[in-house]
């Protein structure tokens, strides 16, 4: 025991030293470990994503540009949504920021404005990429501010309303299709469980989701959340608030889990474990249901129930990003470039995750997936609306979904609250 | 070190050498310590100090804004809200679990059998990860597919969405806590019985004190520093919680707003929406909160706390 | 006489047992809802045993995060943070508690100021030093700020003072050194807080969650509380995965915790004597 001690003591006068060194220094020499790279030949780059099931198909184009360029050494980072932003937010000031990242359009105006992203302007022109044409003009547009490009698109995602056959077959109910209206998706609902579903069986369910529910439905009816300008929100509009209130009328009828119930067990955990006949998914979703024993080939999907004849759906994607204070940012902004190429979409695309945003790619991720309907999910691509954005979105959709719960709830009636939001979201506009 | 030596010198007129030299041999002590202290804590204590009077950006860029965080955090509802809920956890979780901790100690301190079995496993959970405890107790609760519910609907009792409902979700996220907790302070507080001496029981028991008096006049005042101890640990805990709160709440929760508390209002203006000049000035008031309240305990202290 | 103490030592096992259900149930809970199906998890009404123990949840784990790497790196962060921080705090203790030098009372005041700190409040800025230390993502960011404690400074303080004066009187007397009379002395009298704080200082690192998520953030640099944070993911709620990440980030510790169990509650016992 003694030895021990006497181990542990002197274990502690060597760390004393240590701290006291590292004290004295630290100030100092803070910047020097970022020189260290500079020797090596090889230009070392990082680049930054949030999804795990998409680093096979990132590392994979990586591989294939660094066999094109040798010089180039790229690191891949990923991490959860959450915390990937949380990072590059703390990071970007500091210099350490990744040199390319994936960005969405939630984040575009607020990065731009704070000059942490770069111009790629010239950098595409160098690099020989058409945008105009070989891109969803929307996509494009996502990522201009100030008339300049600040993003390359990546994919995008719509949604689509995945059906499982299973308990269509059951309750003997024919399966939703591609020309339904909202009013076709309400008396199916009707019909399903008049047939009679198992227990804890829903026909649809209604979160307080605004990308994949409520959106699509404000604007297909004419209402909208933020205006052009994005100087005013559009809350106190009669055709915002119909958009929203035909989500809680199924509630209200019985037709979807209650607001209680549907934050305890989430609208994909009901449809994946077989408790949901109905539901809207991003394409984003498609891996995962088919992933899941549970209900993989059980399931198919139609497009979203139009609404006053017209066909919502909300378009959301990511772009690749270069880190306006990149060390190397010439080569940043290069191999960002060489990810909008044909070669590089094509590699994502077979991968099957996402819709490459390269028209000439899109078909890889139906290819993919031949067993579903696809093409739900873009046959209509060139009437969705893309998400809308500003400053302070996060705040803003922070507070819409603690105002519109009281809604769904019905604790209070939607015009209540479409009140109170659009005093708030007007302030958070300024 | 040579800075260290003059620095001695100032003080005291005269002193011998060996005090100088214990002097020295002081500062080399306490010098890892305090100067990863100064580095990590004071340090950063002093630059958020700074930040709440400034508009930080998501990305740590600060313009200088004077007082304009504190004029509109005294008027933020949201604060009294979180403050209150706040001031709710601590005021049921700490005498509910400082209670349950002593009756489990009593209870643990006579001659019964497997003491060390139930010492075991009463200390199980708060050896275990609170995001690990969060998980689980969140799928206790499930409305739908909570065991919970099943155990009440085997009794014939309807179940609800306990985290979901505004009247019980606060509830079951302080249950969670105890659970945590109890074990913990129970261990404390049974050594600190076991600690009082014998001879204080026989001469109660020569006046004739029965078990229940001896418990109630010789157990607790002997073992009031102890409980003094557990209590002060527990009420900073108290303040301090998140990690279940923000692993079991959701934002669609209806009870969400009734169970924010003021770490979790700081948190979410600091890392989600980017504000963390507002963040800083939230902490501030954090801070003073829990001075006033230790201030409070440390002057009631006298009044109840035996040092013999 | 004997028959009532029997009634009423059934009594209180009765109670205690009462308390075991509570405290074990939530635990078996974990481990059986992990190695069901998501569909069975679901089951209306709950089955409590899994109809085929199956070990989906755990390899799929596995494959969406690199979960032997995280267990790495919440060991090496445990471990260094207890060596380095019980070393440091038994230092500065002694030295608060036994020498005597200038401004010693103003030092150890500020020292214990940080103890009424909410811990939040220097995150943000703890972050920017470890950034510019160039550290972010790497190991030593989760343990650096956690090796200096004013918990521990002031835990190991109230062991050193409860300690007799004529102790070290005798040793200064004999021609001892400061060092020495803590290294010979001083270092075996205080051993139970060194268990202690050892076991404090273990549990923390082990369980830490917010500072670890804010610093490093690649699956390969994580530590376990905030790699469990992870698997309820952007989208999707898989209960048998999340339990079966929270039955592996809880099982070391509770092994640990089994095969030293004197010294865990032995070490807390001594925390609340000396506090």
């Amino acid at each position: 025991m003694k030895k021990n001690l006497k181990k542990l003591m002197a274990l502690g006068l060597v760390v004393v030293m240590g701290a006291t060194m590292l004290a004295g220094c630290g100030s100092k020499d803070s910047g020097s470990s970022d020189d260290g790279g500079s020797s090596d030949k090889k230009t070392k780059l990082t680049f930054s994503m949030w999804s795990e099931t998409q680093m096979p198909a990132m590392q994979a184009m990586i591989d294939a540009y660094e066999k094109e360029n040798p010089n180039v050494e790229i690191e891949l980072q990923s991490s959860s949504y959450k915390e990937y932003w949380t990072k590059i937010e703390a990071s970007a000031t500091g210099g350490t920021a990744p040199d390319v990242m994936w960005v969405n359009v939630l984040h575009i105006d607020s990065y731009t404005d704070a000059g942490i992203l770069a111009e790629l302007d010239d950098a595409i022109a160098d690099g020989g990429l058409e945008l105009e044409g070989n891109f969803p003009p929307a996509l494009i547009d996502a990522y201009i501010r100030d008339g300049k490009q600040y993003a390359i698109p990546k994919d995008f995602d719509t949604n689509a309303l995945f059906y499982n056959k299973e308990i269509f077959d059951k309750a003997g109910v024919a399966y939703p299709t591609d020309d339904w209206t909202m009013e076709d998706l309400n008396n199916c609902c009707q019909e399903l469980l008049d047939k009679g579903l198992d227990e804890n069986v829903y026909p649809f369910a209604c979160p307080v989701d605004f990308q994949t529910w409520y959106y699509q439905t404000v604007y297909a009816n004419g209402g909208y959340i933020i205006n052009e300008d994005k100087t005013e929100t559009g809350y106190d509009l009669k055709e915002t608030q119909e958009g929203i209130q035909c989500w809680i009328d199924m509630i209200d009828k019985g037709y979807a889990p209650t607001l209680a119930d549907i934050t305890d067990t989430s609208a994909d955990a009901r449809f994946e474990s077989g408790h949901l006949a109905m539901v809207l998914a991003g394409s984003y979703m498609v891996e995962e249901y088919l992933a899941n024993d549970a209900i993989a080939g059980k399931i198919d999907c139609v497009e979203v129930p139009s609404m006053n004849g017209k066909e919502p759906n909300c378009i959301n994607g990511l772009g690749y990003a270069v880190y306006a204070n990149s060390k190397n940012l010439e080569e940043a902004q290069k191999f960002a470039v060489w990810c909008g190429g044909e070669e590089a979409m094509k590699i994502q695309g077979e991968a099957g995750f996402v819709f490459s945003a390269r028209n000439d790619a899109q078909h890889y991720f139906a290819d993919a997936h031949p067993e579903l309907n696809i093409a739900a999910y873009t046959n209509h691509v060139e009437d969705a609306v893309a998400l809308p954005v500003c400053m302070n979105a996060a705040e803003l959709y922070d507070l819409e979904a603690n105002e519109l719960k009281y809604a769904y709830d019905g604790s209070k009636t939607l015009e209540e609250v479409c009140k109170t939001l659009k005093e708030e979201g007007d302030a958070l506009l300024k | 070190m040579a800075e260290k030596k003059q620095q001695v010198k100032v003080p005291k007129k005269k002193a011998s050498r060996r005090e100088k030299k214990d002097w020295v041999a002081g500062y080399l002590f306490i010098a890892p310590v305090t100067l990863g202290l100064l580095v990590f804590y004071i340090f950063p204590f002093i630059q958020n100090f700074w930040f709440s009077f400034n508009n930080v950006n998501k990305f740590n860029m600060a313009t200088f804004c004077g007082l304009e965080n504190y004029s509109k955090m005294i008027v933020d509802t949201e604060l009294y809200q979180t403050l209150w809920n706040t001031l709710k956890y601590v005021v049921i979780t700490v005498p509910v679990g400082l209670f349950l901790s002593i009756l489990l100690a009593a209870l643990l301190n006579s001659e019964i059998k497997g003491k060390s079995f139930y010492r075991t496993i009463y200390f199980l959970p708060s050896v275990t990860m609170s995001v690990a405890v969060s998980l689980i107790w969140k799928w206790i609760y499930n409305g739908e597919y909570g065991i919970l519910n099943a155990i009440l609907k085997v009794f014939g009792l309807e179940g609800q969405n306990w985290l979901s409902n505004q009247s019980t979700a606060f509830y079951c996220v302080m249950i969670v806590g105890i659970w945590c907790s109890v074990g913990y302070n129970m261990i404390i507080l049974l050594a600190g019985m076991q600690g009082i001496s014998k001879s204080l029981y026989e001469a109660a028991a020569i006046d004739g004190a029965g078990p229940k008096d001896q418990f109630f006049h010789v157990t607790m005042p002997m073992l009031t520093p102890t409980i003094f101890f557990v209590m002060i640990t527990s009420i900073i805990g108290g303040f301090q919680v998140f990690d279940t709160i923000y692993m079991m709440i959701g934002k669609t929760s209806m009870a969400y707003e009734s169970c924010q508390t003021m770490i979790a209002m700081f948190y979410r203006y600091g890392f989600e929406f980017g504000k963390k000049g507002y963040a800083a000035a939230i902490s501030i008031f954090v801070f003073l909160i829990i001075m006033v309240v230790t201030a409070f305990q440390m002057w009631g202290q006298k009044k109840w706390v035996n040092y013999d | 006489m004997k028959k009532s103490k029997n009634i009423r030592h059934l009594f209180v096992h009765i109670i205690l047992l009462a308390g075991v259900t509570i405290t074990i149930t939530p635990f078996l809970w974990m481990v059986f809802t992990s190695f069901k199906t998501l569909g069975e998890s679901m089951a209306i009404p709950p089955t409590i045993f899994p109809s085929k123990w199956q070990l989906d949840a755990y390899t799929k784990i596995f494959t969406s995060i690199p979960f032997a790497q995280v267990y790495l790196n919440t060991i090496i962060s445990a471990v260094v943070t207890v060596l380095l921080q019980v070393a440091f705090c038994t230092m500065a203790a002694y030295g608060f508690g036994r020498i005597d030098f200038p401004f010693k009372n103003t030092i150890f005041l500020i020292v214990l100021s940080v103890l009424m700190v909410p811990g939040q409040i220097f995150l943000i800025p703890q972050y920017l030093i470890i950034m510019h230390m160039g550290l972010l993502d790497t190991i030593p960011a989760v343990f650096i700020p956690n090796l200096f404690s004013a918990f521990g400074t002031f835990l190991m303080r109230q062991f050193f003072m409860s300690l007799p004066k004529e102790l070290e009187e005798a040793a200064i007397l004999d021609g001892c050194n400061r060092f020495q009379i803590f290294g010979r002395i001083m270092l075996p009298l205080v051993k139970p807080g060194i268990v202690s704080l050892v076991i404090f200082t273990a549990k923390f690192a082990w369980n830490d969650f917010m500072w670890p998520m804010i610093v490093n953030t690649s699956p390969t640099k994580m530590t376990l509380a905030p790699a469990l944070s992870t698997l309820q993911g952007q989208y999707g709620t898989r209960y048998p995965m999340q339990m079966a990440g929270a039955v592996m980030a809880v099982m070391p510790i509770i092994i640990l915790f089994f095969i030293f169990q004197k010294q865990f509650i032995e070490g807390v016992a001594q925390s609340g004597i000396k506090g």
